[in-house]
């Protein structure tokens, strides 16, 4: 994947390419178009992450992640990689789990073994850690850059540029209504696609697949209508 | 939290809306209210709270002696999990059931006295109150997973919405869609449709990412 560090001003002139020579945009509006697009981009690809540092509390399984890290995706203790777990999972597992330390003893482990997220922001940990104010390594999804100057720079693949623009200019359209705005659909789905392309559980989803314009069913409902004669004939629309 | 304040997102709803751009201090066109949008935004925001059980928060509820019910967080939305934490701390989870199972299956559990409670329930219970079942005269305590109000959108000064950025874009779709579904002048259905489809991409996608959790 061929990264670049793109500045804003070169996002910004090549948005500007994709317009028609009297815009009916301003500036601010392509600035906002263009964040936009890296944040959904970032939501539907977790394309931005970060590793951070958190400390355990003493005898306290839940550990609330700061917030520029969106949601864990793999945790370290001591060097060790913790295993993925659940809440239900552990409830189920370990019914006291969460009164449990590593200095419980008998077939508790020493150290923490496995964590389990409760939404994004928050992890529980098993055992928990008696000591407490040990390291805790997250990798995590991170808040999407935003670019405000034109010397602010994003990392982003060079493949994916034109289809964040083509994103940018369909939210930039969106005020136009009617038939330019519908014109722009296909930079949408387009974007839809790339995104699954990176993220494969995109496409389990029925939701995303209809956005994409995999599925077309439920778009073409049957219709009853009356024929000349009175008779009711069905068909697809 | 995010780092993104409402007045920059009411500013890009009057770009798309072509309406002056002040930050939602006014709605010139006369088709919406500042404080309707500002309604709109709050609700869309809880909306996804609740919706995608995101944002989790930890509280004690504190526990009466041999009473069912009890009273939640003034914050509650929404629950996630609950846990009976005995006098000696020990934790259990307690399952979720309603009355009907409750009284098909243990008729004798208003009355009955346990060492814990075995169940919670919060579809006949007053709004923001949590019944555990049975009772019992163990000091513990109640501990839950809610999801909490969002900070409140709209006042005077800039305020960062509670969801995490990659998912304000949705929130803001959604109030769109609010605003373009109102019956009146500024009504517009198809794109009012496309607003929702919109919002609905961020809850999915929210669920998506939790899923197996």
């Amino acid at each position: 994947m061929a990264y670049a560090s793109v500045t804003l001003s070169n996002l910004r002139q090549r948005l500007q390419d994709k317009w028609e020579g009297v815009p009916f945009w301003s500036e601010e509006e392509a600035l906002t178009a263009i964040n936009e697009s890296l944040h959904v981009w970032n939501m539907l690809t977790a394309m931005w992450k970060v590793r951070a540092t958190v400390l355990t509390t003493p005898n306290d399984p839940w550990v609330p992640l700061p917030s520029t890290m969106t949601y864990g995706l793999r945790v370290e203790f001591g060097g060790h990689p913790l295993g993925l777990s659940s809440i239900q999972a552990l409830d189920l597992a370990i019914p006291r789990w969460q009164g449990q330390t590593t200095a419980s003893g008998g077939s508790v482990p020493t150290s923490p073994r496995v964590f389990a997220k409760a939404g994004i922001n928050l992890l529980a940990i098993w055992p928990a850690d008696a000591v407490g104010l040990n390291s805790l390594v997250v990798d995590s999804v991170t808040e999407t850059p935003v670019l405000q100057t034109n010397d602010d720079t994003v990392d982003v693949g060079e493949e994916d540029l034109n289809t964040l623009l083509g994103y940018a200019l369909h939210v930039a359209s969106f005020k136009e209504a009617g038939p330019r705005w519908q014109s722009t659909q296909g930079y949408y789905r387009a974007f839809m696609t790339a995104a699954a392309d990176r993220n494969h559980r995109l496409r389990t989803s029925a939701y995303f697949r209809v956005a994409m314009g995999l599925d077309q069913a439920p778009m073409q409902p049957f219709r009853v209508r009356e024929s000349l004669d009175g008779k009711h004939q069905t068909q697809a629309s | 939290m995010s780092q993104i304040t409402d007045q920059a997102i009411l500013s890009e709803m009057q770009r798309h809306l072509i309406e002056v751009v002040n930050g939602g201090l006014s709605w010139e066109s006369d088709l919406w209210t500042v404080d309707e949008v500002h309604g709109y935004l709050n609700q869309r925001q809880n909306r996804f709270l609740r919706e995608t059980m995101l944002l989790q928060s930890w509280a004690n509820v504190p526990y009466a002696p041999s009473q069912l019910r009890h009273d939640l967080p003034t914050d509650f939305v929404a629950l996630a999990r609950v846990v009976w934490k005995s006098s000696t701390g020990v934790f259990y989870g307690l399952p979720r059931t309603d009355g009907f199972a409750a009284d098909y299956g243990d008729s004798d559990w208003p009355t009955a006295s346990e060492s814990r409670p075995r169940f919670y329930m919060e579809a006949e219970t007053p709004t923001r109150t949590i019944q555990v079942a049975p009772v019992t005269t163990d000091t513990g305590s109640i501990e839950i997973l809610y999801v909490a109000l969002s900070a409140v959108l709209g006042n005077e000064y800039a305020e960062f919405f509670t969801v995490p950025d990659l998912f304000v874009p949705a929130v803001k779709w959604g109030t769109l869609a609010d605003m373009l579904a109102k019956v009146g002048r500024g009504q517009d259905n198809p794109r009012a449709g496309y607003c929702e489809s919109r919002y609905r991409e961020g809850v999915m996608a929210a669920l998506l990412l939790q899923e197996g959790q």
